[in-house]
């Protein structure tokens, strides 16, 4: 069964997945965790994704974002579809088109909080130089309040601000879509909220299109168009 | 070149003490260490050794023609102090100074009827210091002048072996003449001759063996004609020229025509060529003993090396999920490993170059200076670097390094990246 939306979004979609399945080897035989999952994001789309643990939430992120590769289906980004296409080139057009947030931040701890930002960019290349990056950098953790901590390391930094970091990190590529896999679940109430609040507020700013994989009601809730995966399904909800 | 700057970083992280690097490379440079110290004394001996050959032997020796088969008559080059002249007027192959010798074996009477087997060597002083700067190795060094027919000079080893002082009388006889005397009704009594001096050289195979003669006593022992040699001893403007092929068959051809009836040239490296074989095989052999220690060493820094990237999985899926290819990941890891090879090699050449620096210290310190002197007769220990023995454990250093690390580098960049953030979550 697949959940589409009704409606055709206005936009034309940056994300597109058609049929996609995948599943992991078991002593018992295959153990599908994903089974027939369409999806369409449109441009500045807020989507979230609710399910229990090992629904397969992180599994599809990690599909959607190019991560990994479905055993079938399609994945167009920009409408060209790249599930077919190589490691090199998906890589490649993942460091452009898509930005992470992982719930533990996955900072490099050698890096301060500048370079971090920085690493996504000289890892995109694109002919920027460092100094270009810099700015851009500095610029983006001024946009979520560590301006004074661009020379701390991560170990200097609480939960919260790491994930800033980390949001920053995401965006400094400026790409067309954010996935976002449980942004807010090492932190305490209070300072999800925070992040939620930054990250929902640069996406709106930015434009960018957003999944947002959660356990947390509440936060899904904020998205417009909220799914739900269950026993390797898709589902409105 | 992010790979290089995350490399960096990785191994020299800001704020914390770079337990692994360190450690990484000071292994490294002890193995480095090890390897150039053992090159280099094990050169600067072997150049040390070849310097006192040439000294003693001249650059270049001119053979006399072989002996007929089953001919008991000495061979030996007759017009020896012509030709001699007639080479130094040619100056083929750089030649500045030619010198006639007489050698061969002698035994000398010592106390108690006992005989000691011997080398004898006659040269006209005048020529040979000209040739090879023996003067410099004698005690007292007036006792050249004062060297003549009946005079004797003793090796360092054997005078100090048969208790011979200056002043002391010594009687020498050829084999040769001795078996004449047994063969024939002519009694011929071994020479008199009476120490004026000591050779020291420092190369034990001459100062064990040699009595320095003049030529005319050398050809009288020896029972050889009136101005005849048995080689003759050259000196050329730069020794190095003795090594090459060429430059021997041009001054080889052009004696020949000076004098058809000599037996060819030889480089001073035939002179002691199981020697010099010998010295070059000790230095090969430790040379090996050190790479195989240095191979050890490199493959534990591997085994660390594999601990430390499998540690990094968690970031090895993150640089994927930024967009970092293999080729990117497989730099990052082998840029590791070539630092640790780089900076350990540094760092190890430094420390040998230290220890070489203070050998003489080092060797005092340890009370070895008494060995080094009677064993290798080396007041001071030589000291010869060779540029070639830094370029080579500098290539072994960064080849093993880099084989090293890339099993680790390999193993990480064949990491999916969802993989990779599964594995360290």
């Amino acid at each position: 069964m697949q959940t589409e939306t009704q409606t055709t979004p206005p936009v034309p979609p940056v994300l597109e997945a058609v049929g996609l399945a995948k599943s992991f080897r078991a002593p018992n035989g295959p153990l599908p965790v994903l089974v027939d999952v369409s999806l369409r994001i449109a441009a500045g789309e807020f989507v979230s994704i609710r399910g229990e643990s090992g629904a397969g939430k992180t599994t599809l992120l990690q599909i959607l974002g190019g991560l990994d590769a479905a055993d079938s289906g399609e994945l167009r980004w920009n409408g060209e579809n790249i599930a077919s296409r190589s490691n090199a080139f998906r890589a490649r057009q993942r460091a452009r088109n898509v930005g992470f947030v992982f719930q533990t931040y996955h900072l490099v701890p050698e890096l301060t909080a500048l370079e971090n930002v920085i690493l996504a960019g000289r890892i995109a290349g694109g002919g920027r130089s460092t100094g270009a990056l810099a700015k851009e950098a500095e610029a983006l953790l001024w946009r979520v309040d560590l301006e004074k901590r661009i020379s701390h390391l991560p170990a200097q930094l609480s939960g919260g601000e790491c994930q800033r970091v980390a949001i920053a990190r995401a965006l400094l590529n400026r790409p067309a879509l954010l996935l976002a896999d449980e942004p807010t679940g090492n932190l305490d109430e209070r300072t999800g909220e925070e992040v939620m609040s930054v990250l929902l507020n640069l996406t709106r700013t930015d434009g960018l299109a957003l999944v947002l994989v959660t356990h947390n009601i509440a936060f899904a809730a904020r998205a417009p168009r909220q799914l739900i995966l269950r026993h390797g399904r898709l589902h409105e909800a | 070149m992010w790979p290089l700057f995350l490399a960096r970083k990785q191994l020299f992280p800001p704020g914390k003490f770079p337990v692994f690097a360190t450690v990484s490379i000071l292994g490294v440079a002890l193995g480095v260490m090890a390897l150039l110290v053992v090159q280099t004394v094990m050169n600067s001996f072997g150049e040390e050794h070849r310097r006192r050959i040439r000294e003693s032997s001249g650059d270049v020796v001119v053979l006399p023609p072989p002996a007929e088969h089953g001919s008991e008559t000495p061979v030996f080059i007759r017009g020896a102090a012509a030709l001699c002249d007639g080479i130094e007027r040619a100056a083929n192959a750089g030649v500045v100074a030619a010198s006639p010798v007489v050698e061969g074996a002698v035994v000398t009477f010592v106390s108690g009827g006992k005989l000691e087997l011997c080398g004898a060597l006659g040269v006209d002083p005048a020529r040979e210091e000209r040739v090879t700067p023996l003067r410099k190795y004698l005690e007292p060094a007036t006792c050249w002048e004062d060297f003549d027919d009946e005079r004797v000079i003793v090796g360092a080893a054997l005078a100090a072996r048969l208790g011979l002082a200056i002043g002391d009388t010594l009687p020498v006889a050829s084999p040769a003449r001795l078996l004449k005397n047994a063969e024939t009704e002519r009694k011929v009594l071994p020479k008199e001759l009476t120490v004026c001096g000591i050779l020291k050289t420092g190369f034990q195979l001459v100062d064990d063996k040699t009595l320095l003669v003049t030529l005319r006593t050398g050809r009288e022992l020896f029972e050889l004609p009136a101005g005849t040699a048995t080689s003759l001893r050259l000196k050329l403007r730069d020794h190095r020229r003795a090594l090459h092929y060429d430059e021997m068959e041009t001054l080889a051809n052009g004696i020949a025509r000076l004098h058809p009836d000599v037996g060819g040239v030889k480089p001073w490296t035939f002179v002691r060529q199981a020697f010099l074989a010998a010295i070059d095989m000790e230095k090969q052999i430790l040379f090996f003993l050190m790479f195989i220690i240095t191979l050890v060493a490199s493959f534990s820094i591997g085994s660390t090396l594999f601990s430390h990237v499998v540690r990094r999985t968690r970031e090895i899926g993150l640089l994927g999920a930024l967009g970092a290819r293999p080729p990117h990941i497989l730099a990052l890891f082998l840029a590791q490993g070539l630092l640790i090879g780089v900076l350990g090699y540094g760092l190890g050449a430094a420390l040998a170059w230290t220890l070489l620096h203070f050998r003489q210290n080092i060797v005092s310190l340890f009370g070895m200076d008494e060995i080094m002197a009677k064993q290798y007769l080396f007041s001071q220990v030589p000291l010869h670097y060779n540029p070639a023995d830094f370029a080579a454990a500098a290539v072994l250093t960064i080849f093993l390094m880099t084989v090293v690390s890339l099993l680790p580098a390999l193993w990480a960049a064949g990491r999916k990246p969802s993989e990779a953030m599964r594995d360290a979550n």
